[in-house]
């Protein structure tokens, strides 16, 4: 087979195709790197205007955290998961705490608002637990060093890019005290309910009822002989003597500033212990002797039964009355008898029990 | 002819010859944007004397439409028989900056913007 050689005709053709094709591939690469730098372009562009929109959409979402927080009256706190830092608060916290914003930011939570700073971690395992604090109870201390206690509300949050805990505080630092006041009042009665119950020696005078706490009730006599002790008070009677001992004798109804009775066979003395302090002997017992009308019976009065004293009015000393107990229908005025006479009183019994036993012999 | 998406629609209308693309355009790649390529086509293969190619209501378009849109231009220039105008608004910024673009492809494409 012969090969035919090519035309210079047909070469020339060849090459104004080819020279064509190059042209067109040229205008062809120059679009397509064109393309691709409008492309390039475009996506720079959408990228920085996405990038402005993401920061104005922080910025304002900023603004709304700020706004909201600044608003509602709840104390807010912003601090690093990792070291506690306060990254942001609120004024409300600040005024809660007693100390300005600028001496909180930047310090640990724990020297601020923990009283025990091992609660931290506590609070972090309720955290990792629960994902979140609900009404978790913290104690912490003010700025003046006076106790505050707290619920917080706790979420975690990403601030300035670092992982925090959001927590919102209510202040239960009233509430405590109001509840911590009612303990103690609720102890102090169940006390003086406890301190009152007991067995009470009753006994009538003017037809009225009293009590006196038989612990403090020595023996009943009936009414014997009294030797008048000049220049004494009208309710001091004078002195018997008790097998031997030398008491102090005293009626009751004068010291009530009831009128005197006649004394009956139905008149007896009570013979009771008073508790007394004196400066140079201390918590002393003195015994004395009480002339009342007549004496009723031993009762056993609950604490529940008994009531405090009601307000009798201006001026009136109802120290002595330890309560009112309410028995059968009937109330019974209960003597506190250590408050019945004043130091003065006591003393002068006293003596006058004293002298007559040394001139006794 | 149209095509349509969630938050976007490009229709044809051949009595004007006015391509009208509205909403937000961020299909994935060639792929994604296949429908509207076919659409851009057809309008161009038409050779009408004017196409006119109306973003005002298109709020987004991403990398990837940018790149079909330019083709187009590329495919009326290459046609020679149409003259092509582009309407966009200057109230969606990245019109401004990539749609005067589109001149250096097709020095002769007529570019007009609404406040």
């Amino acid at each position: 087979m012969s090969q035919t050689e090519p035309t210079t005709e047909s070469l020339l053709e060849e090459i104004a195709e080819l020279r064509q094709e190059a042209e067109e591939l040229r205008l062809e690469n120059a679009d397509l790197e064109m393309l691709m730098e409008m492309n390039t372009e475009h996506s720079d562009y959408l990228e920085e205007d996405l990038l402005k929109k993401v920061d104005a959409t922080l910025r304002e979402s900023e603004k709304r955290f700020r706004l909201i927080t600044e608003t509602i009256p709840v104390p807010i706190l912003v601090t690093r998961l990792s070291d506690s830092t306060a990254v942001y608060l609120n004024e409300h916290l600040s005024v809660l705490l007693g100390l300005p914003a600028e001496k909180l930011l930047g310090n640990s939570a724990l020297d601020f608002l923990y009283d025990n700073p091992d609660e931290r971690q506590k609070l972090l395992d309720t955290l990792e637990k629960d994902g979140c604090l609900t009404n978790y109870e913290l104690r912490g201390r003010k700025a003046d060093n006076t106790p505050v206690r707290v619920a917080l509300f706790s979420q975690l949050l990403m601030f300035n890019d670092e992982p925090c805990l959001l927590s919102a505080l209510y202040d239960l630092t009233e509430h405590w005290l109001a509840k911590e006041e009612i303990r103690k009042l609720s102890e102090a009665l169940e006390k003086r309910m406890k301190e009152r119950e007991g067995k009470y020696l009753t006994f009538a005078m003017a037809g009225e009822e009293y009590g006196v706490s038989i612990l403090k009730v020595r023996e009943i006599i009936g009414v014997m002989p009294i030797t008048s002790v000049p220049r004494t008070p009208d309710f001091m009677k004078g002195v018997i003597n008790l097998r031997g001992r030398v008491i102090p004798v005293t009626d009751l109804r004068l010291k009530f500033g009831m009128d005197a009775a006649d004394y009956t066979d139905r008149t007896c003395i009570i013979v009771a212990d008073i508790e007394q302090h004196f400066e140079e002997t201390g918590k002393t017992d003195v015994t004395i002797g009480m002339v009342v009308d007549s004496v009723s019976e031993v009762l056993n009065i609950r604490g529940t039964d008994i009531e405090e004293t009601p307000e009798l009015g201006l001026g009136s000393n109802t120290d002595y009355i330890l309560g009112m107990a309410r028995v059968n229908g009937k109330v019974k005025i209960l003597i506190n008898i250590d408050n019945l006479f004043d130091f003065r009183e006591v003393s002068f019994l006293e003596s006058k029990g004293k002298d007559f036993r040394f001139k006794g012999g | 002819m149209e095509v349509n998406g969630e938050n976007y629609s490009v229709v044809y209308e051949t009595d004007t010859a006015t391509i009208i693309c509205e909403g937000t355009l961020r299909l994935y790649g060639v792929a994604g944007y296949s429908s509207v390529t076919d659409l851009f086509n057809a309008a161009a293969d038409q050779h009408p004397e004017t196409i006119t190619l109306n973003l005002e209501g298109l709020q987004f378009l991403n990398s990837s439409g940018i790149n079909a849109l330019s083709k187009f231009v590329i495919r009326v220039r290459n046609k020679k028989s149409s003259k092509l105008v582009v309407r966009g608004t200057n109230q969606f910024p990245w019109q401004g900056k990539s749609l005067k673009n589109l001149k250096r492809l097709m020095p002769g494409l007529i570019l007009e913007f609404s406040e």
